[in-house]
């Protein structure tokens, strides 16, 4: 059945595909790291531009949120000074998959008096030109300065409400629920961080107490 | 040499006369910077993957020669890919899905099996340039027709400040279908009337 | 489980349309759509080989995942498609030739149809990380392709009655085609942020 055209044939081909693997090959293992360093300076700019207050960021454990359509991706914390331990404030990662389009992903800097900061839209598939607008900052600057759970109204808003973006009301209402989440679990982990804290604390000042009562021990003698 | 050159960018402009690689020129036309980055990209496959057919024309065998131009334009496709994502992210985040799919643009493997399988790789490479610039041309006037009335900028700058109520439509997809249809039509009654004036003087 | 399955069905056949919506496969959308009975032909074609591809397509990325290879994936997606399209055609030649004779001029045309490249390049990137990744794929090409063909199928009842209408010239052909195609996507704008 093989016979010499065929065996030509795929040889040929196979020659020209494995060709074509290796040239990728090399692109991409030039490209990679790149790539790679472009994502992680483009996600630390993210949350700088979110958080302008910290100059480095660290990844901290999540606290559990309920929510009916919101998710927490990722939460970070915001460092005063590179390697230093002093949280300024957290950036949290939200999705919402009530949008109008689909999912919406958002990134909300919250600092330490629990006050929104700046949200940016990460991703979003909503309608150009109308959900879209989100991320304009007519829309966005409305949460600055936000410490409670926003309601959505249409037309003005008084404090505690986000004017809706015209004919876009449920991209609005999903944008302020991702919000309202990363304002509740920012609040979660600051206490638990308070708590934390204390407990901290409470531990140094048992360990000081049962080294003097030794020490009074041995002394005692 | 020149006429291969201009018969891509007029009379055999892929996206107004041949009507070739519709995904992409109404999928990413919503506004002009979307436009130039997907027909340059668009043009620097079709100039590679020319020149490469051309200069495997003898290598490649006839009776699989579909499969091996698919691999061909493939693989710069991939490069290009890989290359936008690490040096220019804007435009990879911009067209996303649409540039993997530049392989199944009709545009390429057309131009492989028509041009580059027969000609050499000057005049193939050549012949890419001009059907590349055509199809760019034509995305940047698509693009920056609906970027200027659907959202009121151009290239990003605002152009009529803020009393200008966009007419969203264009940059959504209905607005593709129809400018396109209308700049077809405009071609159609320019090229109606060169072609009766022709007849008169004949 | 099943209620995810319905909201990918209605969200692919309506809502994110793939020519409509999304303009994949707008080639034989505006090519093949001259009569209702080809129409209904190429689009029963690209429902049966996007669900296939998307099956196939899941193992391939599977088995570049597992060598760390995803870079080649657009080359490997490519030929599986093309390779499937092929054999497709052949298996139906032999074994059900009524339903080959009736596909058969369509089936080389939708190898350089993006839909089916697109659909399984979607299919990574929507359902790559998910539960039940695989049934989601095929389920979501299958319906995609339904999508295709309903828009495909009213898109020729539409051009079939043009074709007897009285057109200005400058319009005749490509133009009302597309300002057509324009209106049924409008149309088809309806569905958008229809959630469950």
């Amino acid at each position: 059945m093989l016979n010499k055209e065929t065996v030509l044939i795929s040889l040929k081909l196979f020659i020209i595909t494995a060709v074509a693997a290796l040239c990728l090959a090399v692109v991409n293992k030039i490209t990679t790291p790149i790539i790679a360093e472009n994502n992680l300076a483009a996600e630390v700019k993210a949350q700088q531009e979110v958080l302008p207050d910290a100059a480095d960021f660290t990844t901290v454990e999540i606290p559990v949120v309920k929510s009916d359509n919101v998710t927490i991706e990722k939460m970070t914390g915001g460092l005063q000074a590179e390697n230093s331990s002093t949280i300024v404030g957290y950036v949290v990662t939200a999705v919402s998959n009530a949008g109008y389009g689909g999912d919406i992903k958002i990134m909300v800097g919250i600092d330490n008096n629990l006050k929104v900061t700046r949200i940016k839209i990460l991703e979003s598939s909503e309608t150009a030109g109308l959900g879209a607008n989100a991320s304009k900052p007519e829309f966005a600057r409305q949460f600055e300065g936000a410490a409670d759970s926003l309601t959505v109204v249409k037309g003005a808003a008084k404090s505690g409400e986000i004017s809706a973006i015209a004919s876009a009301t449920i991209t609005s209402k999903a944008v302020t629920s991702c919000v309202n989440t990363a304002l509740e679990a920012a609040k979660l982990k600051s206490t638990d961080s308070k708590v934390e804290e204390t407990a901290q604390k409470l531990e140094q000042i048992k360990q000081e107490t049962q080294s003097q009562i030794s020490d009074g021990e041995g002394a005692a003698e | 040499m020149k006429n291969v050159f201009m018969n891509g960018i007029f009379k055999e402009n892929p996206t107004f006369v041949l009507f070739l690689g519709m995904c992409p020129t109404l999928a990413v036309t919503t506004s002009a910077f979307n436009a130039v980055g997907m027909g340059l990209s668009t043009m620097v496959v079709l100039v590679f993957s020319n020149i490469f057919i051309s200069l495997l024309r003898k290598f490649i065998p006839d009776k699989v020669r579909i499969a091996a131009y698919v691999v061909v334009i493939a693989s710069f496709v991939t490069i290009i890919e890989m290359i936008l994502k690490a040096y220019a992210q804007a435009v990879s985040a911009a067209l996303g899905i649409y540039i993997p799919l530049i392989v199944v643009n009709c545009i390429i493997l057309g131009r492989a099996e028509a041009f580059a399988s027969k000609n050499g790789a000057i005049r193939s490479a050549v012949d890419g340039l001009g059907m590349g610039l055509g199809f760019t041309l034509a995305l940047t006037v698509l693009g920056s027709i609906r970027e200027i009335l659907g959202a009121g900028t151009f290239f990003g700058i605002s152009l009529f400040g803020e009393a200008f109520n966009p007419v969203t439509i264009m940059i959504l997809p209905p607005g593709a279908f129809l400018t396109l249809g209308l700049v077809v039509m405009v071609i159609n009654i320019i090229s109606n009337k060169k072609r009766r004036g022709e007849s008169k003087i004949a | 489980m099943l209620r995810d399955l319905l909201v990918i069905s209605i969200g692919a056949i309506f809502i994110q349309n793939f020519v409509l919506v999304q303009f994949l496969g707008i080639c034989p959308f505006l090519g093949v759509s001259k009569k209702v009975e080809t129409a209904l032909g190429m689009g029963f074609a690209v429902i049966f080989v996007m669900a296939c591809a998307s099956a196939i397509t899941w193992a391939v990325q599977k088995l570049l995942v597992l060598f760390g290879i995803e870079y080649l994936q657009t080359i490997a997606f490519i030929l599986v498609i093309a390779v499937l399209v092929q054999f497709v055609e052949m298996f139906l030649q032999k074994s059900v030739p009524s339903l080959y004779s009736s596909l058969g001029i369509y089936l080389p045309l939708i190898t350089t149809n993006c839909a089916v490249l697109g659909v399984a390049i979607v299919n990574i990137t929507k359902f790559g990380a998910a539960e039940f990744s695989f049934i989601k794929s095929v389920v979501y090409g299958a319906t995609a392709g339904v999508g295709f063909t309903l828009a495909i199928v009213l898109f020729a009842g539409v051009r079939e009655r043009l074709e007897s209408s009285n057109i200005p010239e400058f319009l005749k052909g490509m133009p009302i085609t597309l300002i057509t195609a324009s209106l049924l996507s409008i149309a088809f704008m309806g569905f958008s942020g229809l959630s469950f």
